[in-house]
């Protein structure tokens, strides 16, 4: 082994991935030359170090629970069985090709950008402005629903003249009550449960349920993520009207209100049972057609 | 080959957590998207465990596979796949690995620096280094974990040490962090 040779060999030889006939040679070069030796230790301390700056990474608190959270969630989905699914994988592959071929929005786990402005037009039309009292659309209907899940959270499954079923977190431990549901959309494509919600001052909060992610969207292009508690928010600011939009197991829950600000709509949507609810019924009609 | 018991998933995995989320943090640059990145992995984890099989290194090199293809699949999705190299850019890390021995620095002041060298290689370097530096694997698992062949995997980590060393050179000679005192 010549002395260049024996250098080439310093990285395996510190990693420990040498067989024993040339470790031996390597250890008869390192015996004598002090450079090569350094050397090793070097391409050590390059590892360790690296190691070091890795482990600095801080972990996100709750990490752990969010996963399990949707590993359980996971869990409580219909599986099939290994053969079934094989037999079936050919005829699900090409149907899943030809429906992403037919379909001008990819469902599933691909967040849709929606436009702020839309939340916040549907919280001014419907929620302050009553547009839906006068139809017969109030929250009387829907309040009597409200009951507890499983987890021993409360949510309401709202039942509007579109016969559209969703979930929305009860705010009445926090002093808003339901007011009024509709399914007002600020896109076709896009299946919502509007709730709003009134306190004893006069403070007016929507909740939207949506039946997918959304990417919440303003001027443009998708609003900043940020975390707050143990949510992640994309927040934009409408005027006076702030909303946030949270995605709790691939669905999406928006806040909208005037006052708090986004700050406040995340410190009110901390803790609530954001719980995704199978939504049933006809597609959510065009806001027109709701308001006709 | 004993199968794995799907109720063990959760005792198997979640202690990797932090090591793949260190990983993905990396790989993505991004906090939110590497959180995104490793539910993911665990969620494609948990569905494929049944084709699990225990292997002697364990659930480990597995989990990081899949992370890593999630990896590149996003990267794919993004129109961002990892481009090939500039082959100037090798020819002139080639060219100057000569010269280019392990500086002698103090390592101890340079965590910071090796983060930001890591986080400037090339994906394909940037997870071959990951690996080996952070996750004890041999070459052997790093190739399983990548799915390339062993030589690929010793190339690539040549190179991209070779290329972090560079960069904590250029910063040592910047900061005057090369030791002065003569070997013995």
């Amino acid at each position: 082994m010549t002395p260049s040779e024996a250098r080439d060999l310093i990285p395996a030889y510190a990693d420990g991935e040498l067989d024993a006939a040339r470790r031996n040679a390597l250890e008869g070069h390192l015996a004598a030359d002090c450079d090569l030796r350094l050397e090793v230790q070097r391409w050590q301390g390059l590892r360790r170090c690296t190691q070091r700056g890795i482990s600095t990474t801080t972990v996100p608190d709750g990490l752990a629970e969010r996963v399990r959270a949707r590993l359980r969630a996971e869990a409580g989905r219909p599986r099939y069985h290994p053969r079934v699914y094989r037999l079936g994988l050919s005829g699900l592959a090409a149907a899943a090709a030809l429906v992403a071929g037919v379909t001008l929005w990819p469902r599933g786990a691909v967040a849709r950008p929606v436009e702020a402005r839309g939340f916040a037009d549907i919280h001014r039309v419907c929620a302050l402005l009553n547009h839906h009292d006068t139809l017969g659309v109030r929250g009387g209907q829907a309040q009597a629903d409200f009951a507890p899940t499983d987890g021993g959270v409360a949510v309401a499954r709202l039942r509007t003249r579109a016969a559209m079923t969703g979930a929305v977190p009860d705010l009445s431990r926090r002093g808003l009550q339901l007011a009024g549901a509709c399914t007002c959309s600020p896109c076709p494509e896009l299946r919502v449960v509007h709730a709003y919600f009134r306190s004893e001052q006069g403070e007016i909060i929507s909740v939207f349920a949506a039946d997918g992610p959304i990417a919440l969207c303003a001027a443009g292009r998708v609003c900043p993520c940020c975390t707050h508690g143990e949510r992640r928010y994309r927040s934009s600011c409408e005027g006076e009207v702030s909303v946030v939009c949270a995605t709790v197991n691939n669905s999406s829950f928006v806040l909208v209100g005037t006052g708090r600000g986004a700050r406040g709509l995340m410190d009110l949507a901390e803790g609530l049972p954001l719980v995704a609810l199978p939504q049933v019924g006809g597609a959510a009609p065009a806001p027109a057609e709701e308001a006709e | 080959m004993a199968r794995a018991d799907d109720t063990s998933f959760e005792a198997m995995a979640l202690p990797h957590l932090e090591s793949l989320y260190r990983i993905a943090r990396r790989l993505t640059q991004n906090e939110h998207e590497a959180e995104d990145l490793v539910q993911e992995t665990y969620l494609k984890a948990y569905r494929a465990f049944a084709s699990y099989e225990a292997r002697v290194f364990g659930i480990k090199p597995w989990l990081l596979r899949i992370l890593h293809n999630t990896f590149l699949n996003r990267l794919s999705r993004e129109k961002r796949a990892p481009r090939a190299v500039d082959q100037q850019f090798l020819d002139q890390s080639s060219s100057n690995s000569a010269s280019l021995v392990p500086p002698e620095l103090d390592y101890e002041d340079l965590d910071e620096e090796v983060v930001r060298a890591l986080d400037r290689l090339p994906p394909e370097f940037r997870a071959v280094l990951l690996l080996w530096a952070t996750m004890e694997l041999s070459y052997q698992e790093i190739a399983d974990v990548l799915e390339v062949p062993i030589g690929t995997v010793m190339s690539r980590l040549h190179r991209a040490r070779r290329l972090m060393i560079g960069a904590l050179q250029a910063y040592a000679r910047q900061r005057r962090l090369l030791r002065l005192q003569a070997r013995p």
